[in-house]
């Protein structure tokens, strides 16, 4: 349905930004996130910011995985 | 990861085509507990485009003078010929929606015609190319939309008479935009539980096991298993955008046939921008192959190896039906991935 | 056969099987050809003789990490190495479009001079045609060559043997659209193109060596298919020993490709006895690992080990990637 790629925002122009990630930097759209910051994790879609990563619940969400999945039984 | 044993067998659908992808790429389907069956939804835009639409593109597309955009996933769709716009010399790739004003501006003495597919995820984007063609004051530029809606097809599918789906995989990214709200309506008014869920095999195995729970318990709910990106209320800004661009319209699915509400169209204050409009387009009608079982697949029926086509006429390389034609159709899925 | 010819029929993928496998194999007929080897083993001179052509038609001809030039030197090059040669001749040639600069010519036929001298081949025969504007797409090359045979190599597998990747996966054709117009994107991300006569070189003094081959178009996975499809054995891949660049890894999330099935044009598969597999990989340099192996189960098919420890086939590519938002 819909590709997203995580992004961190490297410098931001008005509505537009630089999201980069390994090194590969691609030129979005913040318009759906007015407050993000440079540093700010961000979910493209199709060019388009589409919402922060909340950085506590993904660490969160890590270590439930590596808990669930990867824990020696 | 050990699932809970499911009382009963039960069927549970992912409506998106990312996750469809996800889930034949990992390999879930084969370390799922035997009673649990995976069927996949109408979550691949360019799957539920009536063929006829892009029948009318290729046919625009003969005009010289026309340059169309779009995403790659719509250039590589046969037409009822299997001719592709891809094949085409006035058909430029889009990564971004934006990608349509720069193409505009560096072509004046061109006809731009963005092609817009994709469900909520995709409609904010498509709503600012709109809005930025409107304050860059674009003369050349048209958007023809065939962007869709989730929740009119899931109702569709529960209020088919055969329908025996337990539970959902939501889509996570629609559900960036539309927030956890927007699925509510599943435990509801459907009495079905559904789990909102990212991509990863670890997030998709972490839901199927929550579907499993509430289904088990008979206790069906949202629940949220990608709140590191997904909100109750969704993004509210994109949300607005939307509005302010487009209103709802009854919309023509392939395999589901018309759905109430299902579509987005351009509002009047930016008709100038309609392609239905300037081109004078007519409306579209179904003409599906025959023999071809999509119409069931899409509504989770039936799986891809019950139609009698899969894989002897139809392949992803002489697609027949709209499952087969993108990479992200529940039959490409099936034919790419598994045995 | 469809009726006309597709885009798909040149990805390297299924349709380009079958065409070469209906159309030409079935007209052509000869030992030589029938193996289907990169590059041909002819017999009935003083000495095997290994020939190969292959036409270069890259857009844009000029990527990061190299040109058409270099790519059209070290193909053919390459073709000859994975069929157990060292190249010796070249031939070039060029098909130009009217108004291509010719400074632009310049620069590739520097780089051709640049990878032949490298291999220690000499360009010594060629031709060059000219078509109308917009009648070809800028340059076009196609180039033969000719080696000797110091290596048999024939494809007597044996259940276990070990699937060997000369480097990381994807690269050559993760920049070729990193260095499209439409495409915009920014990186250093650059081709792996290069001269495979060394790596070949250190396989062939093996001698449990199986099978060679440069996992070009239609990428690894389309590669290890054609290795093991006419054969009475199945291959099985680990994803998680797959070995992937992070950038090429981000590119191919960014556009929703599969680098299973993305080129290499510097990397080597070698099949190999599994005893000698560690050494092999050793001598190669730490870029080189062992990515899965020969098994008597699914014959002809090849299976892959996903991460969460299940099992899916692989197929050849079918149809050329295009970026994907869905």
């Amino acid at each position: 349905m819909c590709l997203a790629i995580p992004l961190t925002i490297q410098k931001i122009e008005g509505k537009t930004a630089i999201g980069t990630a390994n090194g590969i930097s691609q030129k979005i759209r913040i318009d759906f996130l007015p407050d993000c910051q440079p540093g700010d994790d961000v979910m493209v879609h199709a060019g388009f910011a589409i919402e922060k990563i909340d950085a506590q619940k993904a660490q969160e969400t890590r270590e439930l995985y590596q808990e669930i999945f990867h824990a020696v039984q | 990861m050990r699932f809970s044993k499911p009382k009963r067998p039960i069927t549970l659908m992912e409506i998106c085509g990312t996750h469809t992808m996800a889930i034949a790429k990992s390999g879930i389907k084969n370390v799922l507990p035997k009673e649990v069956k995976l069927i996949s939804g109408p979550g691949c835009p360019v799957c539920v485009t009536p063929s006829s639409a892009i029948d009318m593109i290729l046919e625009l597309s003969k005009d010289p003078h026309l340059l169309i955009c779009s995403y790659g996933d719509l250039l590589r769709i046969p037409g009822s010929q299997s001719e592709t716009l891809r094949a085409r010399p006035n058909v430029r790739l889009c990564l971004s929606p934006m990608d349509a004003i720069q193409i505009a501006q560096n072509n004046p003495d061109k006809i731009i015609l963005f092609i817009g597919v994709g469900f909520e995820t995709t409609a904010p984007g498509s709503a600012v190319l709109i809005q930025e063609a409107r304050r860059s004051q674009l003369k050349n530029f048209y958007f023809y939309s065939l962007l869709k809606r989730t929740q009119p097809a899931i109702c569709a599918l529960l209020e088919k008479e055969k329908t025996q789906i337990d539970g959902f995989l939501c889509p996570g990214h629609v559900a960036v935009i539309i927030g956890e709200k927007g699925f509510e309506f599943l435990p509801c008014r459907y009495h079905r539980p559904g789990v909102i869920s990212g991509f990863e095999p670890e997030d998709i195995l972490v839901s199927i096991e929550a579907l499993i729970q509430m289904i088990n318990q008979e206790d069906p709910k949202i629940l949220n298993t990608y709140d590191r990106l997904v909100q109750q209320e969704g993004n509210t800004i994109a949300q607005a955008q939307i509005e302010d661009v487009f209103e709802v319209e009854d919309s023509l699915w392939r395999g589901l046939g018309t759905l109430p509400d299902s579509g987005y169209r351009l509002k009047e204050k930016y008709q100038d921008f309609d392609a239905r409009q300037h081109f004078h387009l007519p409306g579209l009608e179904n003409k599906e192959p025959e023999n071809c079982q999509c119409a069931a697949i899409l509504c989770g029926e039936k799986a891809p190896s019950q139609c009698p086509l899969f894989q002897t006429v139809c392949t992803p390389q002489d697609p027949v039906g709209p499952c087969m034609v993108s990479s992200e159709g529940a039959c490409a899925a099936a034919y790419t991935y598994e045995e | 056969m469809k009726n006309n010819i597709t885009l798909d029929h040149g990805s390297g993928g299924l349709l380009t099987s079958r065409l070469i496998e209906q159309e030409i194999v079935s007209r052509f007929q000869n030992p030589s050809l029938n193996e289907l080897k990169d590059a041909a083993v002819l017999e009935h001179f003083d000495q095997d003789i290994v020939f190969s052509t292959d036409s270069f038609v890259v857009d844009p001809w000029k990527f990061p990490g190299g040109d058409i030039g270099k790519l059209a030197v070290c193909g053919t090059v390459n073709d000859i190495c994975m069929a157990g040669g060292l190249p010796r001749y070249l031939s070039c040639s060029l098909i130009l479009e009217e108004g291509f600069p010719v400074a632009d010519l310049q620069t590739i036929l520097n780089s051709m001079k640049e990878s032949a001298q490298q291999a220690d081949v000499s360009i010594v025969t060629g031709d060059t045609k000219v078509i109308e504007h917009q009648k070809g797409h800028q340059i076009w090359i196609n180039t033969a060559g000719i080696g000797t045979k110091i290596k048999d190599l024939d494809y007597k597998y044996q259940e276990g043997d070990a699937v060997i990747l000369s480097g990381s996966m994807a690269r050559h054709g993760a920049s070729v659209f990193m260095a499209r117009e439409d495409i915009q994107l920014e990186g250093n991300l650059t081709s792996d193109c290069a001269l495979l006569i060394d790596q070949a070189r250190i396989a062939f003094s093996f001698s449990g060596l199986r099978i060679l081959r440069d996992p070009t178009r239609g990428g690894v996975a389309t590669t290890c298919l054609e290795l093991i499809e006419h054969s009475s054995w199945g291959m099985e891949l680990d994803e998680k020993k797959l070995p992937i660049d992070s950038d090429v890894q981000t590119l191919c999330d960014l556009l929703g490709f599969d680098p299973l099935y993305l080129a290499c044009e510097g990397r080597m598969l070698a099949i190999i006895d599994q005893h000698q597999a560690d050494a092999l990989c050793s001598a190669l340099g730490p870029q080189a690992s062992i990515i899965g192996k020969i098994t008597k189960e699914h014959p002809q098919k090849l299976t892959l080990k996903t991460k969460i420890g299940a099992t899916r086939m692989l197929r050849k590519l079918s149809g050329q990637p295009l970026p994907r938002i869905c």
